[in-house]
C-alpha cells in the first residue's frame, strides 16, 4: 500500500499527460488567437508586420519526387514546410520543402546540365545534453513523455560541413529497447527526400498537434514518425507502439 | 534557439508561431490540468497565447518561456474557471466517475482494473480540489520549477508557495487514504 501510495506523483503526471482532446484543432485555435490579437486596437499596428523567414530565399529546387507517375499533394502543419508522398508502383516517396508552392510536377525539374554534386563531410560527435546544447546554436528540445523508462544514453552532434545542425538523441531502457529523436535545424530553404518500399513499410498520415506527421511502418517492426515545425525538423524512431510514438513527439518541448 | 529568436522587442507572426507550435501541447495540457474541462481549456488557451503575445517583451530570461507560459496558463485557466463555473461546482466532463467507482469493490478485481481507473481516480481526486492547490502541484511537480520560480511567478511569497504545496499533498494523500473506494490505489483503511 505504502508503494502504492508513494506513486501519486506519477499518477499526477500520467493525468497532466492525458487531457481529453481539445474541440478546436491547432491550426483553429491558432486563427482564433490571430483574430484576437487583431481585433486589439493597440496592437494592430505593430501586429505581425512581416513574414521574414522565407520570403526572400529563393533556392533551387531539386525534386526528385517529380519524375513519380502519381502525386498526392499533402500539406503539413503549417504554411511553413509542406510534405509530399508520392507513389509509383512499389516505391512510396516521402519529399519535404519549404516552397508555397504547388505539389511537384515536371515543370518544376532542373536543368539537367547544371545539376552537381557535391561531397559533404560529415562528422559525428557523441557527448552529453549539455555540451551538445552548448555546442550548438538552436535550442534542443526533449520530450517529456517517457513510456518505458526510457534514459537518455548520449546525444550526436552531427556536423556537416562543420555547420553543427543536427542533434541525434538516443533513448534507452533496461530491455535494451532504443528510441532516437533527430532534430534537424534548417534555418533556411531545404528540399530532402525519402524512399521506401511498399512491400516492407507502411506509410500514413497521422493526426500530431492537430497538425499532420509522417507514420511508418517497417516489417522489422520498427516505426518512424516525421514532422516539421517552423526551421526544424524532426524525426523519431523505435519500436513502440504508434500511440506512444505519436505521445512522445506531441511532448517534446 | 529561442534566446536567438528574439532579440528585438516584439516577436514577429513567424516567431510568435514558433514558440505557439513549441507550447501549444505544453499549454493546453497546463489548462486542462487546471479546467479538467476541455471547452475551457481551449478558451484559457487561446487567452494564454494572447496574453503571452503582449507580455513577451516583459520577459527577460527566454530560456524560461515555459516556465513563464505554464504560469499565465494555471492564472487564465483559474480566471476562466471561476467566471465561468465556480471553482466548486462540478463539470460537465466528470458525472459518471461515481459509477463508475461504486462497480469495482473487491481490491482484487479492482488490481486488475486499475490501470484503466488511475486516471479517472486520479482526475476525481485533483477536481476535489482548491484549484490554487492543483496550480502548484502542476508548477511543481510537473514542470519541476522552484518554490522560489512559483512564488515570483504567481507573485506569491515563498511562505503561501510553501503552505499551498503542504496542503494539496496532504489532500492528495488525505484523499487516497480516507476514501473507501480508493483504497485499492494505495488508501489505508481507518
Amino acid at each position: 500500500m505504502t508503494n502504492k501510495l508513494n506513486n501519486w506523483e506519477s499518477w499526477l503526471k500520467e493525468d497532466y499527460q492525458s487531457p481529453a482532446p481539445a474541440h478546436l484543432s491547432k491550426e483553429e485555435n491558432w486563427r482564433e488567437i490571430k483574430a484576437s490579437l487583431t481585433n486589439t486596437s493597440s496592437t494592430k499596428k505593430r501586429l505581425f508586420p512581416k513574414k521574414s523567414l522565407l520570403a526572400v530565399a529563393v533556392f533551387a529546387l531539386i525534386i526528385f519526387g517529380s519524375v513519380f507517375a502519381s502525386s498526392n499533394q499533402i500539406q503539413a502543419f503549417d504554411w511553413f514546410v509542406k510534405m509530399f508522398v508520392t507513389t509509383d508502383g512499389d516505391t512510396t516517396q516521402i519529399s519535404q520543402t519549404t516552397t508555397d508552392g504547388e505539389s511537384p510536377s515536371s515543370s518544376d525539374l532542373p536543368d539537367l546540365d547544371k545539376i552537381t554534386t557535391e561531397e559533404i563531410e560529415v562528422e559525428r560527435t557523441e557527448m552529453s545534453f549539455d555540451k551538445a546544447q552548448e555546442e550548438t546554436n538552436f535550442y534542443i528540445a526533449k520530450p517529456t513523455f517517457n513510456p518505458n523508462n526510457y534514459q537518455l544514453k548520449y546525444v550526436e552532434v552531427v556536423s556537416k560541413d562543420s555547420e553543427k545542425n543536427q542533434v541525434q538523441l538516443y533513448y534507452e531502457n533496461g530491455q535494451s529497447e532504443t528510441v532516437v529523436l533527430t532534430q534537424t535545424f534548417q534555418p533556411n530553404d531545404f528540399a530532402s527526400a525519402k524512399v521506401v518500399d511498399n512491400e516492407d513499410t507502411n506509410v500514413k498520415i497521422v493526426d500530431l498537434d492537430g497538425g499532420e506527421a509522417r507514420f511508418i511502418e517497417f516489417k522489422d517492426n520498427s516505426k518512424q514518425l516525421i514532422w516539421s515545425t517552423p526551421q526544424m525538423n524532426w524525426l523519431l524512431e523505435g519500436k513502440l507502439p504508434e500511440k506512444d510514438m505519436i505521445k512522445i513527439a506531441e511532448s517534446i518541448e | 534557439m529561442l534566446k536567438k529568436f528574439f532579440r528585438k522587442t516584439e516577436p514577429t507572426e513567424e516567431e510568435f508561431r514558433l514558440v505557439y507550435d513549441m507550447f501549444y501541447s505544453r499549454v493546453y495540457r497546463d489548462v486542462y490540468f487546471i479546467t479538467k474541462d476541455s471547452h475551457l481549456a481551449q478558451d484559457a488557451l487561446q487567452e494564454t497565447f494572447v496574453k503571452a503575445y503582449k507580455h513577451m517583451h516583459n520577459l527577460d530570461d527566454k530560456g524560461r518561456m515555459g516556465a513563464w507560459l505554464s504560469t499565465i496558463a494555471t492564472r487564465t485557466a483559474i480566471d476562466i474557471l471561476r467566471k465561468r463555473k465556480g471553482t466548486n461546482e462540478f463539470l460537465t466532463d466528470d458525472i459518471t466517475v461515481q459509477e463508475r467507482h461504486t462497480q469495482v469493490k473487491d481490491p482484487d478485481v479492482s488490481f486488475l482494473v486499475e490501470s484503466n481507473f488511475v486516471k479517472e481516480e486520479i482526475n476525481d481526486v485533483l477536481r476535489e480540489m482548491k484549484v490554487e492547490y492543483r496550480e502548484v502541484l502542476l508548477l511543481r511537480y510537473i514542470h519541476e520549477l522552484t518554490i522560489k520560480e512559483i512564488a515570483t511567478n504567481l507573485d506569491l511569497t515563498e511562505g503561501t508557495v510553501k503552505t499551498r504545496l503542504h496542503r494539496a499533498r496532504n489532500a492528495m494523500k488525505e484523499k487516497v487514504e480516507n476514501d473507501p473506494q480508493r483504497q485499492w490505489i494505495g488508501g489505508e483503511k481507518q
